[in-house]
């Protein structure tokens, strides 16, 4: 047998000798160090949620300059600007075979035929919706190539005054891998918002993700089956809800997700039984219910700005305030589209040069959290 | 072989890319054919690498998930593209008296093709195995397999690629 062995490794040897890859690192490179990134490692231990929040604040707005211009992803400003009419207006339009990034798409397209944009409404009005255009190539450069780029929702965890819940950003990825990619980014926690992070331990290494056949499936490795000491159920739980709506974000399917873990079913991910596949959790439950999708944490922009995101709070009322530390240089608000769901909504700002943290919230109406319930801080730079 | 620890992400890139670059190309060639894809594929590895090297931070880590990520997405490129080969091209060609570098390169396309005509796990234990001399532990790491599969692939692979190489030796 040893001589097969001998002759076999001499052929594969043989068979890519001439293989001579052109130089790549710079391309690498490129492509690493684009969008320089603060991250501020969110520890799924820490309890103390209203505090944090607070702390949060103050901390973005202290660390002042961020890592410069972070006016970054084409696909933000594009493409969720028309999220709404986007999805309403041209439904055949949204690109079928490329949501799910997998080689499965007969099967996924089966499962759910053209009429996808007409059912997310129903089921999970502003989220799923806004998620859906995000699939539509963020350069527009046209289709065909592997390494094309499209944009897609990764569901990061940050604190609210409501404990842990689910902000969404949206990242660039390439075609092929969007699903492998997306989710890989929101189980290592690489967000582009320092605010944000994952609740999966680290060292958690995604293997795969795909749509086949109709099975929506994401295997993991890493110290993922029994839960951390010092995890709540709460967090666990909320860590797989990371997973399955990024997947499902992706795939733009409510199938349920089957958690595998180095390579076979896993009956347990983070102590929560997956035995059988994992539905998305009510949105209400999970998301936190004002996001700001645009712009980015970071991210320079000119005056006025348009700011963007998803909201469902009280009548529909959001409001936001611009500060420089304590100080409230603007104040304004804004209705989103839709009352107590998950719907868009925008507004302008204007304001002179600097540095600036944008806040957006809800109101309360108890009066307990003058800064509301739900709210996401950007650090915005007006240039 | 003992590799320093401590490098920050970009560091990572460069040293590893350094000492591995090529033989991952290689080995997705070996996965996938193609050159070109190939080189797309392990980008993207190192770039997906280098996003998650907070959580790896150990040298042998991170060529352990190169090799992983290399291996899926060059399951997933083939797939993806449906250039699965269906047949296989006949092997040598049999050309006497021609010279050896005609041969060996005769040889380098009946090895790839009879690769290709594999199913895709014993084609991706294979060129583990074989090409970069994995063990069956580690295999079964890479492919999330477990060994009794490594095993079975193997022989079933080997005598598969035996009997699709008789014409050349």
């Amino acid at each position: 047998m040893t001589d097969h062995d001998d002759r076999i490794r001499a052929l594969l040897d043989e068979a890519v000798s001439d293989v001579e890859p052109r130089h790549g690192l710079d391309t690498i490179q490129a492509r690493t160090s684009a969008p320089a990134k603060t991250h501020r490692p969110w520890l799924w231990g820490v309890g103390g949620a209203v505090v944090a929040t607070a702390a949060t604040v103050a901390a973005v707005a202290a660390l002042g300059n961020g890592p410069g211009s972070h006016n970054a992803d084409p696909g933000f400003a594009g493409t969720s600007a028309s999220a709404g009419q986007r999805a309403s207006a041209s439904p055949s339009s949204n690109p079928s075979d490329r949501a799910d990034g997998e080689p499965s798409s007969p099967a996924s397209a089966g499962d759910q035929p053209g009429d996808q944009p007409s059912e997310q409404p129903t089921e999970l009005p502003g989220s799923q919706a806004t998620d859906a255009p995000q699939q539509t190539p963020a350069s527009g450069n046209g289709n065909g190539s592997g390494a094309e780029q499209v944009s897609v929702p990764v569901y990061y965890v940050a604190d609210t005054n409501r404990g842990p819940r689910l902000f969404r950003e949206f990242h660039p990825a390439s075609g092929d891998f969007a699903l492998d990619q997306a989710v890989q980014k929101a189980v290592a926690g690489t967000a582009d918002d320092s605010d944000y992070g994952t609740a999966w331990p680290s060292g958690t290494i995604l293997q795969r993700a795909q749509l086949s056949r109709g099975v929506l499936s994401v295997d993991l490795s890493g110290p993922v089956r029994d839960r951390p000491v010092g995890m709540s159920d709460a967090t666990a739980r909320l860590a797989l809800q990371q997973v399955v709506y990024t997947a499902q974000g992706v795939v733009q399917n409510r199938v349920p997700v089957t958690f595998l873990v180095d390579g076979t079913p896993a009956s347990t991910v983070l102590g929560v039984s997956t035995a059988s596949p994992v539905p998305n959790a009510p949105a209400e439950e999970v998301l936190a219910q004002v996001w700001v999708t645009s712009p980015a944490d970071d991210a320079t922009v000119g005056s006025p700005f348009t700011v963007e995101g998803v909201a469902a709070t009280f009548e529909a009322n959001v409001q936001w305030e611009l500060r420089q530390g304590d100080t409230v240089v603007k104040r304004g608000f804004t209705t989103a589209r839709q009352c107590c769901t998950m719907a868009p909504y925008r507004f302008q700002v204007s304001a002179p040069p600097g540095e600036y943290t944008l806040v957006v919230h809800d109101e309360d109406a108890s009066g307990e959290h003058p800064q509301g319930l739900w709210q996401d801080t950007k650090q915005v730079t007006i240039r | 072989m003992q590799l320093p620890s401590g490098w920050d992400a970009d560091t990572a890139v460069e040293e590893l890319y350094a000492a591995h670059y090529r033989r991952l190309v290689r080995l997705s060639v070996l996965l996938v054919r193609d050159v070109e894809t190939a080189e797309e594929v392990v980008q993207d590895a190192f770039v997906a690498m280098h996003g998650r090297w907070r959580t790896l931070k150990d040298p042998e880590k991170g060529l352990a998930y190169l090799r992983q990520t290399v291996v899926n997405r060059s399951r997933s490129v083939l797939r993806h593209r449906g250039v699965e080969a269906r047949h296989v091209v006949p092997a040598a060609r049999h050309l006497h008296g021609v010279d050896e570098d005609a041969l060996v390169s005769d040889r380098r396309r009946a090895v790839l093709d009879a690769l290709r005509a594999l199913p895709e796990r014993q084609r991706e234990v294979l060129a583990l195995r074989y090409y970069l001399d994995l063990s069956e532990a580690d295999i079964a790491k890479t492919l999330g397999i477990s060994r009794g599969a490594v095993k079975s692939h193997a022989s079933r692979g080997v005598a598969a690629l035996r009997s699709l190489m008789e014409d050349v030796s």
